[in-house]
This record gives structure tokens, sequence and C-alpha cells, in this order.
């Protein structure tokens, strides 16, 4: 029934049903309206950027050797290093040669311990300076040597969907030092290094290019002893020395305790002088010795390692002849960020 | 006293306002995002990881030796290559095996024309394939053929797909 | 006949015109996840492999097959003839060693990308950093 409304079309009042009728049509209109400009917020979801953040975290780790260059000598557990010089994680040698990883980098980024002030911290220190972004993502990155069937891993389980990036890599091992014992007639074997031979080429050719550099400054350096005639023989002493300009008589050089620093090693177990020796032997000068004692490119260091036994015949042994890095080997990386 | 009338606008007004609080829910339940980057971002990962392989296989283990690619150009031996590619674009980082196949055309300069040859690789029908390039330098490509026998760069163009 | 009961009709109305506006307002919104530029489409894009791929090939023969007169011009041809032909860049460079330095000059386009780069080095001077 239409009621008194048919009567009064000049009284200028709205029905209480009308009015009750539009509002709840307005308030309806007004929520509808608010939550149709959400429509467009639920379109940039974080599922389309999984696999664009998963590329640029494979450019960042195989083409970009990180900010600074050589991260991996840095020592984190001051805040300024960490939290200041530190920048970005890249796993690359040099930025002219993308797509081949230092092996000591690998090393670093794949084993974080955030109960260790000079290690990095899983997830926080790898995605303020590898995955980036406001959104937490999660990742797991993955890194296999096809030859030597190495295998790195960091990261959670990944979920069903997740956005993927796989690349093909090569990664650049520590440089070797062979040197074959001779029974000769001195005690001592004396390895003289004069840096600037492995890094500048002689004069008139170009600079060589960093994939195949024997590099003591930035990576280890693997002083590999063979071949001991007579057996029992144990190493007594081993001494570095450093020639200042002007020439003077040579300085000796610091060898601390802690890392980085030069160890010993004999069938892979670490020594102290004196120590038996065997024909797998190594000294291992590690990466960032070298710039710990203020030894650089143009340096000119000596190091006299002494014996019981006669071990060689007092030739010349210049590290850029008895030093050469290993094949570059391959490798595959899998990104998986979600 | 409680009579039906001033109902009819009440029972309108919650009748529209349902009305469009139901078209809404419609749209935005039944509405499927079409991203178009899906459909790119499978050619984005084949092409990377195609350049990549390349890249590898020409660039030199040790320091004065011609890169492999170089090597099974200049010895035109398809097979070594082909082996190469296959286990370099499929081996993943955990067990299994992905499923990419190749098909390789080398371009050379031949005077002012350029010509092509084939260098091996599966037949390629319709699939969704990405092309990558590299230019490696050898000693002589095609071995055997009438162009004069000199140090050259050609382009090895790989198509790479999924099947 | 008797009058059509119309009462009401005003806000029904309203209610239909209003669905159907936030109906098309849905296609239009649907239709804007087609344009514009995708991250996959900018990635591909971008030259960077062509890039490195030429950079690399050029430093790595700088000093061995450039420095023979003839052999640098049949490279020269060959990289620039296969780019412009295959790929559809133009490329030019110029190794030329005025007096102690050398320089490597590369200019790259592909339509999209331009590209220039200058390498200066003195071979004959203890020169600090990596390459």
């Amino acid at each position: 029934m239409l009621g008194r409304r048919v009567e009064n079309h000049e009284d200028g009042q709205l029905s209480i049903d009308f009015v009750i009728g539009f509002t709840i049509f307005m308030i309806a209109f007004i929520f509808v309206a608010t939550m149709i400009s959400g429509l467009l917020i639920s379109l940039q979801s974080k599922s389309i950027d999984y696999d664009a953040v998963a590329y640029r975290t494979g450019v960042v780790l195989t083409e970009d050797p990180g900010e600074p260059f050589n991260w991996h000598l840095l020592d984190l557990s001051t805040f300024k290093a960490r939290n200041e010089t530190l920048k970005r994680l890249g796993l690359g040698i040099s930025r002219n040669v993308p797509g081949i990883l230092q092996e000591s980098k690998v090393e670093k980024f794949f084993s974080p311990d955030c109960g260790d002030s000079t290690k990095l911290c899983y997830p926080t220190d790898y995605s303020q300076r590898l995955i980036f972004g406001d959104y937490p993502y999660r990742f797991n990155i993955t890194l296999r040597e096809l030859d030597e069937t190495r295998y790195w891993a960091i990261g959670d389980e990944p979920p069903d969907k997740y956005g993927y990036i796989r690349r093909v890599v090569m990664i650049k091992r520590p440089g070797i030092a062979l040197i074959n014992t001779t029974n000769a007639t001195s005690n001592e074997l004396i390895i003289h290094m004069l840096l600037q031979n492995l890094y500048q080429p002689p004069e008139g050719l170009p600079k060589e290019n960093p994939a195949y550099i024997v590099d003591p400054i930035r990576e280890n350096l693997n002083i590999s002893l063979r071949n001991f005639t007579i057996p029992l023989t144990s190493m007594t002493n081993l001494e570095l020395y450093k020639y200042i300009n002007p020439p003077s008589s040579p300085t000796p050089i610091n060898i601390p305790v802690d890392s980085p620093t030069i160890r010993i090693y004999v069938d892979g177990n670490l020594k102290t002088l004196p120590a038996l020796v065997t024909n797998d032997t190594s000294i291992i000068i590690e990466e960032g010795y070298f710039p710990r004692e203020t030894i650089n490119e143009f340096s000119d260091v000596e190091v006299h390692i002494t014996f019981d036994k006669p071990v060689s015949d007092e030739t010349y042994l210049g590290i850029e002849n008895v030093a050469e890095n290993p094949p570059l080997s391959r490798a595959v990386m899998e990104i998986k960020v979600w | 006293m409680v009579d039906d009338t001033a109902q009819l606008y009440t029972i309108e007004g919650v009748a529209a306002g349902f009305l469009m609080i139901l078209t809404a829910y419609f749209i935005i339940s039944s509405s499927t995002v079409i991203t178009p980057q899906e459909t790119h971002i499978a050619d984005l990962q084949l092409e990377q990881l195609g350049s990549d392989a390349l890249r590898v296989m020409d660039t030199p283990t040790e320091n004065g030796t011609p890169g492999y690619l170089a090597l099974c150009l200049s010895n035109y031996d398809p097979i070594s290559f082909s082996d190469n590619i296959t286990r370099l674009i499929n081996t993943k980082t955990d067990s299994g095996t992905d499923r990419l196949h190749y098909n390789t055309t080398i371009f050379y300069r031949d005077g002012a024309a350029i010509g092509n040859a084939t260098f091996g690789g599966d037949i390629y029908y319709r699939e969704n394939a990405v092309k990558v390039s590299r230019l490696v330098t050898v000693d002589h490509f095609p071995p055997g053929a009438g162009i004069p026998n000199r140090k050259q760069v050609v382009l090895v163009e790989v198509l790479v797909w999924r099947s | 006949m008797a009058k059509l009961n119309d009462e009401g009709q005003w806000i029904i109305m309203m209610g239909f015109i209003v669905s159907i506006a936030i109906f098309i307002m849905a296609l239009i919104v649907a239709e804007s996840a087609l344009v514009g530029k995708t991250t996959s489409e900018s990635v591909l894009e971008f030259p960077k492999n062509d890039i490195q791929d030429l950079r690399s090939e050029l430093f790595d023969r700088r000093w061995s097959d450039f420095q023979d007169p003839a052999a640098y011009g049949n490279l020269q041809n060959d990289i620039i003839n296969l780019s412009l032909n295959r790929k559809g860049a133009v490329i030019s460079f110029s190794y030329y060693q005025p007096g102690d330095d050398s320089v490597l000059l590369i200019h790259y386009n592909n339509g999209l990308t331009e590209y220039n780069d200058m390498y200066t080095e003195r071979p004959s001077e203890l020169s600090r950093g990596v390459f």
C-alpha cells in the first residue's frame, strides 16, 4: 500500500522508508568504491616478482665481484666493516671477466655463522646485501662443481612454487707452487717472491687476464713440497723476509698465530714446527696475510724453509716460475626465491 | 499499528547495495590475473643459461690454450661440442637433469657474403625457442671449404628449447 | 491500464548503474595488466650478453692477433659483417697505438641500446690495480 505519501506532495519530508533504504545503499556504495581502489593493490602481488628477483640475484652473484671487490678479506668483527664497508656480496673475481667465481668468496659465502663475528650471518647479511628489497624474500642458493663434485648450499627448503634461475659459471681455484726437493747440498729452501712478476707481465706486454693470475695477496697460495728423498726429514724453521727499497738488509716478517697467517699442513693435518714432513706437505699462505703485514704487489719477499736434511741445491726459485693456477673448473648455480 | 507501508524503499536500498557488493565480489574472485611476464620469464631463463654455457665453453681453462669451443670448431668436432653443451645446459645442482635441446648453426664471412654451416643438434620443429650467440675466434672454419685459410671470427648461433 | 508502479525505480536503477560501472572498471583494470613494460621483456631487450661477448673477444685479441695488420683487418671485417647481418647490430672498433699507449675504442648500437667504450693502457709502464 502506498500510505500517506500520495496525499502529501508538497510537505518536503522524506519518508523514513526512503531514508533508510537510501542510507543502506550509500553505505554499500561507499564500501564498494573504496574496495575497488584496493583491487589494484592485489595485482602488485609478490609472486610476479620472484623470478625477477632470482635473476637479479644471479647477476649479482655471478657477474659482480661485490663491493668492495675483496670483501672476503674484510674483518667482519668490526662494526664499520660489516655495516658500512660491505655493500654487496658478489662472487666474481673481477668486473671485467664476468662469470668466473673466486673460490675464497664462494667458501665465505656458503658458510655463514651468526655466532662467529668474523663470518656472515644468515639471513640478515644476505637479505641486505644480496637480495635487497623491503619484502623479506626467502631464498635457496646451490652451487655444484661439475667435475670435482664439490657442492655448496645455503638457504631454506623451497616450497612448490618459486622464482628460479640457473647459471653456468667457472671457478678459479687458488694457485699452487709445486716444488720438488732434491738431495743436494743445502738444508734450506728459499723461494723468492718478487710479487710484481706475478701481477705485472714482463715489460711491453699487456695486463694479464685476472682469471689466470696467481694472486697470493687476495687468495690462498699453496706451496706444495714433494719428493723428499731422505726419509724422516723434518722441517725445523719457516721464516719470511722482505726487502725494502732502497735495498737494505732483509727485514723479518712476523708470522702471527691467528688467521690470516701462514700454516703448515702435513697429510692434511695442521702442524707446528718442528714437524716431520711427508710427500704431502703444504705451506699455505692464507689470503689476507700479505695485506696484514703490509705487503703489496710491489713487495719483494723471500721465504726461507729450513730442514734438518739436505733438500735443495740452492738454485733460485722464483715464484713466477713455480706457481700456477689449476685449470678453471665449471660449475652450475641454482637460485630459488620465494 | 505495524503495517507493511514504508518497506518498499528499504528493500530497494538493500537490494541495490547487495547487487553492487555481489558484482564486486564476483569480479574480484573470478578475474584471472593475466601476467604477461609469465610468458617471457622462461625465455629469459633459457637465454641466460644458453649464453652462460657458450661463454664457459669459450673461456680457456688454462692461460694460453684455446677455449674448448674454438677447438671444436677448428677440428670440426660436432660430437664433442654436443656432449659438452648438452651437459652444461642440462645439469642441475640437485639430482635430475633438465630436458633442454639445442640446434647449432655457424655463420662465417666468405669475402663479402655470409655463409653458414650446421653444427649438430636436434631437429627443430616449432617449439618455443630462444637464440643465443657468441663470437668465437678460430684458426679456420669450415675446414676444407674454398675460403682462404686464415684466422677468422665466426658466429655460433644456438637455438635452445625445452621439450 | 492501471498506472505501473514506478515507485522505487530510481534506487534500483542507481544500483544497476553502479554495478555496471564497477564491471567496466574491472575490465579496464584487467586490460592494464597487459600494457606496460615487464621486467623480463626489459631484460631480454638489453644486449648484455652481446656486449660482454664483444668486449671479451676484443680484449683477448688485442695483443695477439691485432698486432698483425692483415689479421686485424680480416677479424674486424668478420665481426662487423656478422653482427650486422645476423644480429642487426652496428659495431665499429679500432685498436691503435699512439706512442707508448694502446687504445681500444669500441662502439656498439643495436637500435635500442648504444654502447661506447674506450680502454687505454701503457704496457711498458708498471701500473697498479686489477685489469
